[in-house]
């Protein structure tokens, strides 16, 4: 077999990465003087990124609903009963698929987290039906509109791009939520069917992960992050939701 | 509540976040082990059900993709054993005829079909050495760990893992490869 000779395990060593600075020394001194070795070599070398050109597009293809749901779906068996009974009192009941449950980390955070989802579907009601002024800024000064919003909010965040998913900026407004600023992002897909995106600091600093509500024909997905909460409103299907919610979560976090 | 409990639920909460995070890679490895797209996501679903169902036995000081990696890649092995039982493998000659069963939606060029359907015809043992080495770039001493036996065994299904690939791509028509380098 043309690969099992000691020098060759050597190569396959090399390309791999496992070898010292003095053994990597040693094979390249067998490379320059052995074609047979150059060959083998680059046939390595091809493989590996042929494999990476095969498989690496799953990376960036969007991950299927049921898989997601399958990461938030198992939440219910471990949450206590004096915390099912909080969710109930705050009848938060119809969430995820199937009537799973969505994430929590404490108690308090289950009314904070409610109020988010109710500002979030307001929010839609009012703004997302609005085509002659829907928003304040428009997506051509998205970095103003970044950097408004992260001034006036308090939070560092970058604007979730939601293109992959079909999803363009609009732009978005600054909105008052109690005395404290919040902001409102809204994206439109080809058939003009609106998403919000609703932001506000994280007062209470209290992490949950992400809920998901209904209300008609709403369906409002939320993240409780350390320092700041989000909420996307639309009436797009719980699937699509999730798949959207999911991406928004990254495009949020990649200021770092 | 018990502090404990509360304790409990953020953990989880948290390890829930980090498995979002993981599912682009665990779908890529499963991919990669299993070729169809279909049976991938059965696996990745799989993996991520026992590893809720297991949380408890993950030690937060390792990596989480690699103890992800060893679950999913123990269900796949499972699968293929009971299947080589089963006969499913001939099934999946019949299936070569037919238009590449993986990610339709995805625009596939033909060095990305040559190279998956190649893999396909390696023994599982070579193909899964070959995917964690090659494409998931793990160490030589983490795939012996993760599969169970010594670095020596993983190098030489390695080595005969790239010289049958090599011969089946040949075989297949080096004027294809040629034509897409």
């Amino acid at each position: 077999m043309m690969f099992e000779t000691v020098e060759n395990w050597a190569l396959h060593a090399y390309v791999d990465g496992e070898l010292s600075d003095v053994e990597k020394a040693d094979v390249e001194r067998l490379l320059q003087r052995d074609p047979e070795a150059r060959r083998m070599l680059d046939v390595i070398r091809r493989q590996k990124s042929s494999l990476h050109q095969a498989y690496d597009p799953v990376l960036d293809e969007t991950v299927p609903p049921h898989l997601l749901a399958a990461v938030t779906a198992r939440a219910t068996p471990i949450l206590s009963m004096a915390a099912w009974r909080n969710v109930a009192a705050a009848g938060l009941v119809a969430f995820l698929i199937g009537g799973g449950a969505g994430w929590f980390a404490r108690q308090p955070d289950i009314a904070m987290a409610e109020s988010l989802a109710d500002k979030a579907i307001d929010t839609y009601q009012v703004y997302a039906t609005d085509f002659g002024h829907p928003v304040e800024i428009g997506a051509n000064e998205k970095d103003h509109l970044q950097h408004w919003l992260e001034k006036r909010i308090g939070v560092a965040f970058a604007i979730p791009d939601l293109q992959p998913q079909g999803y363009g900026l609009v732009g978005g407004r600054l909105l008052a939520e109690g005395d404290k600023p919040a902001g409102l992002l809204m994206y439109e897909n080809a058939s003009k069917q609106r998403l919000i995106i609703y932001v506000a600091a994280n007062q209470a600093q209290n992490e949950a992960a992400m809920l998901v509500k209904q209300k008609g024909p709403l369906v409002t997905c939320y993240w409780v992050e350390k320092d700041m909460v989000y909420a996307l409103a639309g009436e797009q299907g719980k699937d699509e939701m999730l798949t959207l919610a999911a991406a928004a979560h990254e495009g949020f976090d990649k200021t770092g | 509540m018990p502090a404990g409990r509360i304790l409990g639920v953020m953990s989880t909460a948290g390890f829930q976040k980090s498995l979002l995070a993981e599912l682009p890679h665990l779908r890529r490895f499963a991919r990669a082990l299993a070729g169809d797209a279909a049976l991938a996501d059965d696996l990745v679903q799989d993996c991520v059900e026992r590893a809720l169902k297991k949380q408890h036995l993950y030690d937060e000081a390792r990596p989480l993709r690699a103890w992800l990696y060893a679950i999913l890649r123990n269900i796949h092995v499972s699968q293929w054993r009971r299947n080589r039982h089963f006969g499913v493998m001939a099934d999946i000659d019949d299936m070569q005829g037919d238009e590449p069963s993986q990610a339709p939606e995805q625009e596939q060029n033909l060095a990305v079909i040559v190279i998956t359907q190649a893999l396909d015809r390696l023994p599982p043992q070579q193909r899964e050495v070959l995917v964690m080495v090659s494409l998931e770039e793990m160490s030589y001493r983490e795939v012996a760990e993760m599969i169970g036996v010594p670095i020596g065994t993983v190098m030489s299904r390695l080595s005969r893992a790239r010289s049958a690939l090599q011969s089946i791509l040949e075989e297949r028509g080096t004027q294809v490869l040629r034509v897409v380098k």
